[in-house]
């Protein structure tokens, strides 16, 4: 096996018509309707709360939902016409358990120091209002607009953002690990479509490492 | 001497390769069928692959339309489809179709075996089955030849007790042609399914010539290159030429050079659109192009 898999290209490997592939976002938007018109503007409005008191935990919590709202409303879809999904879908849940016990770890408030926070806010806003609005392109359909917390991309791209925005210490590469890689793997998959979202996905990673690498937080003391 | 059941069909049809066929003369010219050396069996030259244009999921508008295609399919006389556990869910939107539509009898139920355990091959069988809904394949193929040897003595072995017609093997995209040869020359086999089209034709130097040697069916997959052909061609007018061989679509113009080559049995283009199904099919039918006309077709499909 090992031997046929290594004799195939990029485009062997693709099981699915870029149609079919799109379709699979309106499927999960009907079947959680109004959720896709909701968990935008709640991750955008969580975002926005950056250096706020005990906004971490709420964020985690969120956070942890979407990734499970994934899990459980997409990739069952995802894998009806993708069986390598199977293999990649421990690990939504794993990101939302790690996310979940980051939110109850600690309470003390973090601001990010203006690189970071630039880059997080610039990802944030892409994943968050900009994605869906990619549903507006020629060939795309607004019915299968890509929602935080439906959808894999946005959703690790908002968790970027976040892991930007509100982590500290290692909880920070930590939490972007796992969006991190599903970016490498989404973009792989859109660009061997032919799908310019991929190169997005790219920019918005190699962004959020540029943020990683930025220098470590400055910390605001709680006002007393 | 005696000879083989196997042998005598094969030398019967090869006999009846070159005479007109009696009873089955209407049929051949309504459908356009051709013989499978190996057990004298007659289908029609013009099959239904399911890579990628079948894996949908459970998607029920894609579903119905999937369905669609199959009823054309087989209103056009129907025959091969063509599938594979490497397909995502096609065999499960196949065996959707064939429960709606009854199970057509003109069904010839093509699969693979695609596994590299040795022991995996009737499990797999199995579940590939359930999802057609049918009691046994007419063909199974060993996959891109992943542990051939071992999957082939599993399926003879089926062949042998009865619950297999025919045993294949497949590859695609020109790879391993020489490893597909020695398997040729190895085993009895009854098909052997590669990429053969107006720009592939590797196979024409040694893999065809072989087969007929042997009295092996020959199925072409990626008949249009997966639609890049259709995209090359659609904008270009037809030629003159097109109307010696009565082929009014690009579509009919590649199945019939696929179809010209004497030692292909079935083509299998994949399609989601019914009315391209039934172009398809009726590329079968009527004239096709001489050797001369092949090689024009070719040297100007690759000029475009």
């Amino acid at each position: 096996m090992i031997d046929a898999v290594l004799g195939y290209s990029p485009s062997d490997f693709l099981l699915f018509s870029e149609s079919v592939y799109w379709r699979l976002f309106a499927r999960a938007n009907a079947a959680t309707w109004p959720a896709a018109a909701i968990t935008p503007i709640a991750a955008m409005a969580l975002l926005a709360a950056t250096g706020r008191s005990g906004m971490r935990r709420a964020v985690g919590l969120s956070f942890a939902t979407a990734w499970a709202g994934v899990s459980l409303f997409f990739i069952p879809l995802y894998r009806e016409i993708n069986w390598a999904i199977a293999h990649l879908a421990p690990g939504f849940w794993l990101e939302a358990v790690l996310l979940l016990i980051w939110a109850l770890a600690s309470r003390t408030p973090e601001r990010p120091g203006p690189v970071r926070q630039g880059i997080g806010w610039t990802i944030g806003l892409t994943a968050t209002l900009g994605w869906p609005l990619l549903s507006f392109a020629p060939d795309r359909s607004i019915a299968a607009a890509q929602v935080v917390g439906l959808a894999p991309d946005p959703t690790a791209l908002a968790t970027l953002a976040a892991a930007l925005l509100f982590a500290r210490g290692v909880w920070t590469p930590l939490l972007a690990a796992a969006p991190f890689a599903w970016c490498m793997i989404s973009a792989a998959t859109l660009l061997t479509m032919g799908a310019w979202e991929g190169w997005l996905l790219i920019i918005g990673a190699v962004l959020a490492l540029v943020g990683l690498a930025s220098g470590r937080q400055k910390l605001r003391t709680p006002p007393t | 001497m005696t000879i083989s059941r196997r042998q005598f069909l094969t030398g019967a049809a090869a006999i009846a390769a070159g005479l007109p066929s009696p009873v089955g003369a209407a049929t051949e010219a309504k459908w356009g069928t051709r013989i499978v050396p190996s057990t004298g069996l007659r289908i029609p030259a013009v099959g239904l692959g399911t890579w990628i244009t079948f894996n949908i999921g459970r998607d029920p508008e894609l579903l119905e339309r999937s369905t669609d295609v199959m009823r054309a399919f087989f209103e056009e006389g129907g025959g091969m489809i063509d599938s594979s556990p490497m397909y995502g869910s096609s065999q499960t939107t196949v065996g959707h179709g064939l429960k709606r539509l009854g199970h057509p009898k003109t069904l010839f139920a093509a699969e693979k075996v695609w596994t590299d355990a040795d022991g995996e091959g009737r499990s797999q069988i199995a579940t590939t089955q359930q999802k057609w809904g049918v009691p046994a394949f007419d063909l199974l193929q060993v996959h891109n030849l992943v542990a051939a040897d071992a999957h082939l003595e599993t399926l003879f072995a089926m062949r042998e007790e009865g619950a297999l017609a025919h045993v294949g093997v497949t590859t695609s995209h020109g790879r391993r042609h020489r490893d597909l040869e020695k398997l040729m020359v190895r085993w009895p086999l009854d098909f052997v399914q590669l990429t053969y089209n107006v720009v592939d034709r590797e196979a024409e130097r040694r893999l065809l010539p072989l087969a007929r040697e042997k009295g092996i069916a020959v199925i072409a997959n990626r008949p249009f290159r997966r639609g890049s052909l259709i995209d090359q061609t659609r904008s270009s007018p037809l030629p003159n030429w097109a109307g010696e061989i009565s082929a009014d679509v690009w579509s009919s113009i590649l199945l019939k050079f696929v179809l010209s080559h004497p030692a292909i049995t079935v083509a299998i283009p994949a399609t989601t659109n019914p009315g391209h199904m039934r172009e398809n099919k009726a590329a079968a039918r009527g004239v096709m192009p001489a050797p001369d006309l092949r090689e024009k077709i070719s040297a100007y499909i690759r000029a475009l």
